[in-house]
């Protein structure tokens, strides 16, 4: 295929390969603990890293990460203290990333094309460097996920029951945030802070319109996003169309289809 | 052996009392019976047993240890009113609900074969009646073989024929394996049919023994009121 002659198309089909296994695996856990907005607050504070990154002149993905990895952090004390409900603390988190974010890059003159490219996605610029550090935070966190998953399916389960059976649900619900965070910083890159959330959720959602139990459904939610990553840029390739947009389009394809499916 | 002991109990919100002066205790074998009006305190009393709350004074041990400090939650199953999962629609299996706590396969296919559920285990939690769904939680809770079963309303929007296999389960868990259980309810009758010991309470303490004396009593009165009184169920 043309598409594999390029070495830009091939390092955005890995970026986008990875993210599409890292993003459901986490979102099936979010989507149980009914906090799936938490991914769309954590991209929006993704931004005001991005905005750090475009005013240091440093590479966006780390000062995202820092900021993603401390909202998550602090989301999940305020939650988890009861200070306040999660839904009114992620109502604070959202658009106070935004508004640092507008501080940040008026003061680093402007919007510019690479801000957009932040926004929408841009998986075909992603740099080398990028890949290697999408790929080890990738296996980094399907270690963490292989070696907690009971305790998180648990914990997102039923949290009081795991607490009352021993599992210290206050470091898994803390890991799960970490997680997400991580896992929101490198999928900015692939669709664009708009629409993580967006690859997080639609294959879990379809997936759940089809699987008969959570394993099932835990296979199809990464099958769906990888064949939307891979169609999408297929369709991004052929058509010159946005990646990130084709992507997502591509996701809620695959859950019109499931609900049909599902249904029967 | 004292499975439970509470001395002196007092619990506040803030300002507002919940709970005075609440001594108790469960002892290995018991079929208790808690009871008490909507904010008699019922609720509050099961999460200072659990250790999810604070006392104002007093204090509680769970097999002889304070609750503050014991670390052995395998002794104690707790069934939870309504599953937090029983509106989410995510596809689980009755198997997978007990595997994720991390047991055995052999364990789970006891506690399939103690509930009756071995037909369900591949069926979707969603799928179950309320009476079946309360089973598989029941299941999950005696995994690991523990000494102390602690329901919260469980019978809560649960048919009566499945109210009825609910209560044999039961019955047939503390008389067969000996296992000690709390069961807190709204629904005196039941309650009196079922239990070996029944507790009452209205923030404090109002009564506690055999069920019978309780109803030979003017104790439904001052527990519900003066326009309650009892009806036995026919089922």
């Amino acid at each position: 295929m043309e598409i594999f002659a390029y070495s830009f198309m091939i390092r955005a089909l890995l970026a986008g390969l990875m993210v599409a296994i890292i993003a459901p695996l986490i979102g099936n856990f979010l989507v149980m603990k009914r906090f799936a907005m938490v991914a769309d607050t954590l991209s929006h504070v993704a931004l005001a890293g991005v905005a750090v990154g475009l005013l240091t002149a440093t590479q966006p993905i780390f000062a995202t990460i820092l900021l993603t990895v401390l909202s998550a952090i602090l989301i999940e004390k305020i939650a988890s203290k009861q200070k306040m409900p999660a839904e009114t603390a992620l109502a604070l988190f959202m658009p106070g990333g935004l508004a640092v974010a507008l501080l940040l890059i008026s003061l680093a003159n402007g919007f510019n094309s690479n801000l957009f490219s932040y926004l929408f996605g841009s998986i075909t610029t992603v740099s080398s460097q990028e890949i290697y550090l999408i790929i080890g935070l990738g296996l980094v966190s399907l270690l963490l996920i292989g070696k907690f998953y009971q305790q998180l399916l648990f914990t997102c389960f039923d949290e009081e029951g795991a607490r009352l059976k021993g599992i210290k649900t206050e470091r898994v619900n803390l890991l799960l945030m970490v997680l997400t965070a991580v896992t929101v910083s490198l999928t900015m890159r692939v669709v664009g802070a708009l629409l993580v959330s967006a690859l997080m959720v639609i294959p879990v959602v379809a997936a759940m319109r089809v699987g008969r139990s959570f394993k099932q459904s835990f296979v199809y939610s990464i099958l769906f996003a990888v064949l939307a990553v891979f169609f999408g840029l297929l369709g991004a390739f052929y058509f010159n169309l946005p990646a990130g947009g084709a992507i997502v389009l591509v996701a809620l394809l695959i859950f019109a289809v499931a609900s049909v499916v599902g249904r029967k | 052996m004292k499975i439970i002991e509470i001395k002196h109990l007092n619990f506040a919100y803030q300002r507002e009392k919940v709970l005075t002066d609440i001594s108790l205790t469960v002892r290995s074998g018991d079929f208790l019976g808690l009871i008490g009006q909507n904010g008699s305190g019922k609720s509050t009393l099961l999460k200072l047993l659990l250790g999810l709350l604070k006392p104002k004074s007093g204090e509680v041990l769970l097999f002889g240890q304070r609750v503050e400090s014991f670390k052995d939650w395998s002794q104690i199953g707790y069934v939870a009113q309504k599953s937090n999962f029983s509106s989410n629609g995510f596809p689980v299996t009755v198997y997978e609900v007990l595997r994720m706590t991390g047991v055995a396969t052999e364990e789970i296919e006891r506690v399939l074969a103690l509930s009756s559920l071995q037909s369900k285990k591949d069926r979707l939690l969603t799928e179950l009646s309320g009476g079946q769904q309360q089973r598989v939680f029941i299941a999950r809770a005696l995994l690991n073989r523990p000494k102390l079963l602690i329901l919260d309303e469980p019978t809560v929007g649960v048919d009566g024929n499945s109210q009825i296999k609910f209560y044999e389960l039961l019955r047939k868990l503390n008389q067969e394996e000996q296992l000690t259980i709390i069961l807190v309810s709204h629904e005196i009758d039941i309650i009196a049919r079922e239990v070996s010991k029944v507790a009452c309470i209205n923030q404090s303490l109002v009564y506690h023994g055999h069920p019978k004396e309780l109803l030979e009593d003017n104790l439904i009165e001052k527990l519900y009121g003066q326009h309650h009184r009892l009806i036995a169920h026919t089922h």
